[in-house]
């Protein structure tokens, strides 16, 4: 609600470009070990699913999720920019969408291969955790100069909250390869890690 | 014999995901050799700063009521191409600069032409530009608030923007006052 009223107030779809990182973070937090915890993984597998098949249902679940949400909150953005008098441009707002997918698409991949390592929501704290040790060791590089660790930091930033712009469809530039696979080897490396950590899990009620 | 349940799995429930590993070691492979390359030849990031031209610079400075920044570079200076690359076709950087100043550039085309047009001549002139990049921030009265020679980095420079700026702003003696946008 806050970038909706940042990016009325400010005249811009702006703000709203970075919500759907967020958002997958929310909606795939805990998606295996909350399940793993309470049990409910272990009943769903008597069932003829695979264990493959859940990791990338709750990754595709929590993918179109977010994007459904950030979708309708920049088209409501839109169409309160177009009552103010302003005029969004629509390539634009297409390049949002698409960016709010790979956003998306990216932490939904990584937190659901979080989710697979720890049980309840213990993501969400191995997340903040390798975010917060990550951005510290980026200050201590940038103050010893070691710019080894500052592009280690960097990359690990990368890996949390895989990204990928869409910019270069709006000025006919061509895309940058190298941010395009690496976007789509965190999220192909999230999901195979997540379903080998799976795969190799004894589940029984007592786990967790 | 029983009717196959719908939905059944055939083969194991724990099938390890062999193809998503090749693909995820290919595109790992590929990560590693495209980063190598582009290290080498960066890709084209396009210009996100939307310059004004020299002539139009102060009549558009006075209605918006901003400095005017010269940002005087030229194709071959690597430094340049450098602040073209981290500051202008970087979509946070280049929306931050821009809401301080209109941005005005002045390139050097006498290594390529062997001379410049005379507003670039002109305007290298008054500023006393010797090297490249020299960045210059001028208020209404086309007096120079301050300059920068060479590219400090991308939040060095920025942060050194709206400084300069905000000087221009309270700079007393100048023709007309520039109000805070």
């Amino acid at each position: 609600m806050f970038p909706l009223g940042g990016a009325v107030l400010m005249s811009t779809l702006s703000p709203l470009a970075g919500i759907a990182s967020p958002i997958a973070l929310i909606l795939a937090a805990g998606a295996i070990g909350q399940d793993v915890s309470s049990g409910t993984l272990q009943l769903l597998l008597v069932r003829p699913v695979s264990r493959p098949s859940v990791v990338v249902h709750r990754w595709l679940a929590a993918t179109l999720a977010a994007t459904v949400i950030t979708t309708m909150t920049l088209i409501l953005g839109s169409v309160a920019l177009v009552i103010r008098g302003a005029h969004p441009d629509a390539l634009d707002l297409i390049r949002m969408v698409l960016e709010s997918l790979c956003s998306a698409a990216g932490s939904a991949a990584v937190m659901v291969m979080l989710s697979t390592l720890v049980g309840g929501l213990g993501d969400v704290a191995l997340f903040f955790a390798t975010l917060i040790l990550s951005q510290m060791l980026e200050v201590l590089g940038t103050f010893k100069n070691w710019g080894w660790l500052v592009r280690a930091c960097a990359e690990i930033h990368g890996a949390l909250s895989p990204q990928l712009s869409w910019e270069w469809m709006l000025h006919g530039t061509p895309p940058s390869w190298f941010a395009l696979v690496s976007w789509a080897s965190t999220v192909s490396l999230a999901i195979a890690v997540g379903i080998a950590r799976l795969n190799r899990r004894e589940l029984s009620y007592a786990a967790g | 014999m029983p009717p196959a349940e719908r939905g059944r799995v055939s083969g194991p429930s724990r099938q390890d995901p062999k193809l998503l590993w090749i693909v995820a070691a290919a595109l790992l492979v590929a990560r590693v050799a495209t980063g190598i390359y582009e290290e080498h030849h960066p890709p084209e990031k396009p210009d996100l700063v939307s310059w004004v031209p020299a002539a139009a610079a102060p009549a558009r400075a006075a209605a918006v009521g901003r400095p005017i920044l010269y940002d005087f570079s030229a194709e071959w200076c690597g430094p340049c191409q450098a602040m073209e690359r981290d500051v202008f076709a970087d979509a946070k950087q280049a929306a931050t600069f821009s809401t301080f100043v209109v941005p005005v550039r002045v390139v050097d085309r006498r290594r390529e032409e062997g001379h410049n047009s005379a507003i670039v001549d002109s305007l290298q002139r008054v500023h006393g530009v010797s090297a490249f990049p020299t960045v210059v921030i001028v208020g209404a009265d086309g007096k120079a608030i301050d300059r920068l020679e060479g590219f400090p980095g991308a939040q060095h420079f920025v942060r050194w923007v709206a400084t300069a700026s905000a000087r221009a702003r309270m700079a007393p003696g100048l023709g007309s006052p520039i109000p805070i946008p």
